[in-house]
């Protein structure tokens, strides 16, 4: 796991998927405004948050990520009308998959974040941070 | 609809595996990444990634050098694919993308990873965590580079027709550009009248040109242009489909009086026995039941205030209304139109500052807002031009304005922004009350004066030179009531550091403006997004100030954030610039983020078509499987992540592009 | 129900204001937006009491408290405020015409109040030390030196232009504004 100045303090890995028209821009808007926070998200870009399969979480887990944050519209703002809502229908499952794997459901995150919300981004990100530091790192990665 | 069938694309564009070679450019953007990331070490560590045949930095990549060492790169054929790392891909996609369409490369072979806005400029100070995850961005886009393929863009054509939304000096200004184009603009009002609230104004700053005058020519030139429609009274219901090919539903309230035949005579006016308040006039005077809102209106036909009507008959009698135009049993109805483009220009609400307990608004017949002031000062308003007291009729000896009511106010209800035009409409109502009354005393309690415009300071200056208005630097803390109605207000003079209590007769709050009340209505309808300010969300706040981050859909005027007169026709002229590009030309390209069924794959389940908002996946029935039209499709990939069959892959974003970024980067920390 | 004091703590008029403004080149003092530029630039306020920048204020805003500051008397009128000012106004005259109208209402500093004696009884401001060094002074060898009388053609030289003077201090009561007593009978004035 990756180490900060070479002390042993757990920095969590997290996973962003992000939905392009809410969440990755509000990411931009953070970045923009010099928000700080932890080094500890990782964005990558989808065009929706409703193209986010179960297995993508899955094998970010098996993999060794201690979190999996999907950032999503706000309801009713979804640029595909309602590619959110299934999204928040589809995440009892995906919780339900983590937890087969045996991995902690609270790991996985979904938060609706719109483009405007570079802040809100900043304030999840720092909170994710320390829940995954209380639930300490992912299992696979113990070596 | 299209031009290009999306089915053509051949598979022998794809270089094949072995033949991936990767250009990994790492700007330094000045020092806004340099500054945080070691660059050697960041090359080092690049040229360490699969694939990749050469990594670079460079100060300015979007710059003319930077993109043409990318170009003669590509040129020499020492790379096939690129990558940038930069900015976000929001920002220079496009840019990059151009560069590889010039050179021979196609377009999509490029990734962009955002080690800018997602990585330096977020861990400013803690350079190693920064360093970090800017590796893990470009681990990531690397990784799906190697797995893109080779796209075209879809043209699509646009329809040479405008939707604008609101009908003020904003959308009216745009609607005169297109039209005078040539465009067909629908102009959709949701009040009586066109005009919005530039015609409860009286006279305008810096310059104190009466606001009708200015305002009622525009307003016939609209009505008068045989490209534009306007739809007043009506409001938009329903926004489907996506650039060039917008349709909408618009809901045309009842008048209650037939618009084509009333003549506009107003023989109804003196047969209507219901006084009630005139909303145009802010309640401050009153109207019949049957009503235009102010002689100028446009369009001048009558309406019924059915919730005030009693219905006693009397405007329908046929010695009143000759042509017989009264129907009181008018129900709204509905209309359907396709448009190419649309323009949102919805205007403003006025702060309320009722909670404001501490100023008394609504408590006080004597403290008023600044729009009442305005009617106030009108020569059309209340009092024909006389302002006087609300509590005995008679002019103010002294009155104080307030400003930033409702702006720059952090608490809950209120809005951290700068209203932008509340100085310069308290200093022109000031002086114009000054110009009538000399020996009046004229207090402004401030905290900035904000005179940025065109000649606003130097109004500004002579207000207080030539006029002799006071300007209080200080933030009023409360109004208090005598018995008499005038008014005890105190306050601060910040100045000499000195509290201050006087006695004034009127009070008027400079209240700001607000987003309208149903903004997130509006934003969610037209899939545009809404700013923390809850004003409409530009694309790109220096460089597309105009364009929502919808394609095909611009804003104008105080829709987009709070705006002055200039400014909002300035934006009006630029909206209207914009949706004609896309009308001129005729067709947009869009990317090509369609979804596709494998029908080898497809179980023919089904599952996918209720998903889709779209309506754009069919069954065929003859081969069993799922159809997914590209041109209907918008690309959100919903159904690509659940098919049970892993039957549908989403272009530029399919299973594997994605999957490989995951793993890759994971693979790379243990 | 009683009306509520104002608890007035300070009064705001136009009275001050009004007085200065009658004179056209200074109306543009209402104009001050308070910049601070001409306290910065005071040599004397940076050694005494003096905060130009209050002093315009109060004067705008016609405080009664302004012509009894001690502090409008401590301007030297070197005039650098008045030549910095952003707004064109002339802050130097602004003040000289506060201590105007602070003399018209009676505030007026004893040591100030003495000069304007002296120059009653001698036509001078400050006076030539004539009693003391007679002939040998020193001023009076320089002036030889230069070509010049030994004593100056002002009053000093012709006393009975000192009666001139109170004439004129009389007939323009600047006496009476002043509180100073003319020690030449009114005979001898006419």
């Amino acid at each position: 796991m990756s180490k900060k100045d070479g002390t042993d303090e757990f920095e969590p890995f997290i996973l962003g998927i992000f939905c392009n028209w809410c969440t990755y821009t509000g990411a931009d808007q953070a970045g923009t405004s010099r928000m700080q926070r932890p080094a500890n998200l990782r964005i990558m870009r989808v065009m929706c948050s409703g193209r986010v399969e179960s297995r993508f979480i899955i094998e970010a887990l098996k993999r060794g990520a201690d979190g999996v944050l999907i950032g999503a519209c706000h309801i009713g703002d979804c640029h595909y009308v309602s590619g959110n809502h299934k999204t928040v229908r589809r995440m009892p499952l995906i919780k339900e998959f983590v937890k087969q794997y045996g991995f902690n459901p609270k790991r996985v995150r979904l938060e609706h974040i719109s483009a405007s919300e570079g802040a809100e981004l900043t304030e999840i990100s720092k909170e994710f941070v320390k829940e995954l530091k209380e639930i300490g790192p992912n299992p696979r990665n113990k070596k | 609809m299209t031009e290009s069938n999306p089915k053509t694309i051949s598979k022998s564009i794809n270089p094949k595996k072995e033949d991936v070679r990767i250009g990994l450019y790492i700007c330094n953007c000045g020092i806004n990444i340099a500054g945080v990331l070691q660059m050697d070490d960041m090359i080092e560590f690049g040229k360490t990634l699969p694939n990749v045949t050469l990594c670079k930095q460079y100060k300015f990549y979007c710059s003319d050098n930077g993109q043409a060492e990318i170009a003669k790169d590509i040129k020499d054929g020492l790379v096939n694919r690129v990558v940038v790392a930069a900015c976000s891909p929001r920002m220079h996609e496009p840019t990059f993308r151009r560069v590889l369409k010039e050179n021979g490369l196609n377009p999509f072979y490029f990734a962009q990873a955002n080690i800018r806005e997602h990585a330096t400029w977020v861990n400013m100070y803690d350079h190693e965590g920064a360093q970090r995850i800017a590796k893990d961005h470009i681990r990531m886009q690397v990784a799906k580079v190697r797995k893109l393929k080779a796209l075209e863009t879809i043209k699509v054509k646009v329809k040479p027709s405008t939707l604008i939304i609101g009908a003020g000096i904003a959308g009216m200004n745009s609607a005169l550009d297109l039209a005078d184009q040539g465009f067909e603009v629908f102009l959709v009002e949701r009040e009586l009248t066109i005009g919005g609230h530039m015609a409860q104004l009286d006279k305008t700053f810096p310059t104190m040109d009466c606001s009708s005058c200015i305002l009622t020519p525009k307003m016939v030139d609209v009505s008068r242009n045989p490209n534009i429609h306007i739809m007043a009274y009506s409001e938009v219901e329903q926004v489907d489909g996506y650039v060039g090919n917008f349709e909408v539903k618009i809901k045309h309230k009842a008048h209650y009086v037939d618009q084509n035949k009333c003549t506009g005579c107003g023989a109804c006016i003196d047969s209507c026995p219901v006084i009630c308040g005139n909303s145009f006039d802010l309640n401050m005077s009153s109207r019949k039941a049957i009503y235009i809102p102010f002689p100028q209106a446009v369009p001048g036909q009558f309406t019924i205030d059915i919730d005030h009507c009693i219905k006693c008959g009397n405007c329908a009698l046929p010695n009143i209304c000759e042509p017989g135009a009264i129907i009181y049993d008018e129900e709204d109805h509905y209309s359907t139109i396709k448009v190419g483009t649309i323009i949102v220009s919805t205007g403003y609400d006025q702060i309320d500052p009722t909670n404001l307990k501490n100023y008394g608004y609504g408590v006080y017949e004597n403290v008023i807002t600044g729009l009442e002031m305005e009617r106030n000062l009108s020569s059309t308003g209340p009092n024909l031009g006389k302002p006087v007291c609300p509590s005995n009729g008679k002019p103010p000896h002294s009155i104080a304005w307030l400003q930033c009511v409702g702006s720059r106010d952090n608490r809950e209800g209120y809005h951290p922004y700068c209203s932008r035009v509340c100085c310069m409409y308290a200093i022109k109502q000031a002086r114009q009350y000054k110009e009538k009354h000399p020996e009046a005393e004229c207090y402004i309690f401030y905290m900035d004066i904000r005179a940025f415009g065109k000649g606003y300071e130097e109004f500004y200056e002579s207000s207080s030179h030539n006029f002799g208005i006071k300007y209080m630097r200080g933030r009023l803390a409360e109004i208090y009531q005598n018995p008499d109605k005038t008014l005890l207000i105190r306050g601060e003079d910040t100045f000499l550091s000195r509290p201050i209590a006087l006695t004034v007769d009127l009070v008027v709050l400079s209240t700001g403006v607000e987003a309208r009340t149903d903004a997130a209505h509006v934003a969610s309808m037209l899939g545009i997004q809404q700013s923390s300010d809850g004003f409409f969300m530009e694309a790109h706040p220096k460089l597309r100030p105009i364009d929502s981050l919808t394609a095909g859909i611009f804003m104008a005027g105080v829709a987009q954030g709070p705006k002055d007169i200039p400014d909002a026709v300035s934006q009006a002229k630029g909206a209207a610039s914009g949706a004609a590009i896309l009308m001129a030309k005729g067709e947009v390209e869009v990317d090509p983020y369609y979804a596709v069924v494998q029908p080898n794959l497809c179980s023919g389940c089904r599952s996918c078509i209720n998903l889709c908002p779209y309506s754009a996946i069919s069954f065929d029935d003859n081969q069993n499987v799922a159809y997914i039209n590209p041109i209907m499709c918008h690309g959100c990939g919903t159904c690509v992540a659940s098919c049970p069959s892993n039957a549908i892959y989403q272009n530029h974003f399919t299973g594997d592009q994605l999957m490989i970024m995951i793993t890759d980067v994971l693979g790379g920390i243990n | 129900m009683e009306k509520i004091t104002p608890n007035i703590i300070f009064n705001i008029s136009n009275v001050i204001s009004d007085e200065v403004i009658k004179d056209e080149a200074l109306k543009i003092m209402r104009a001050c937006f308070q910049c601070g530029t001409c306290t910065g630039s005071c040599p004397s306020g940076r050694r005494t009491a003096i905060r130009t920048r209050q002093i315009m204020r109060e004067a705008v805003l016609s405080l009664d408290e302004v012509l009894s500051d001690e502090d409008i008397w401590l301007c030297s009128t070197c005039y650098t405020c008045y030549e910095r000012c952003p707004r064109n106004i002339p802050v130097t005259d602004v003040i000289i015409k506060l201590r105007n109208l602070a003399t018209q209402r009676g505030f007026i500093k004893p040591a100030h109040q003495k000069i304007t004696q002296i120059l009653a009884d001698t036509g001078h401001g400050v006076p030539l030390g004539l009693k003391n060094n007679s002939d040998e002074n020193q001023w009076s060898k320089s002036r030889e030196s230069y070509g010049l009388s030994k004593i100056p053609p002002t009053t000093h030289s012709h006393p009975k232009a000192v009666l001139d003077i109170q004439k004129l201090m009389k007939l323009t009561h600047f006496d009476k504004l002043v509180k100073i007593e003319l020690k030449s009978t009114n005979e001898e004035i006419k």
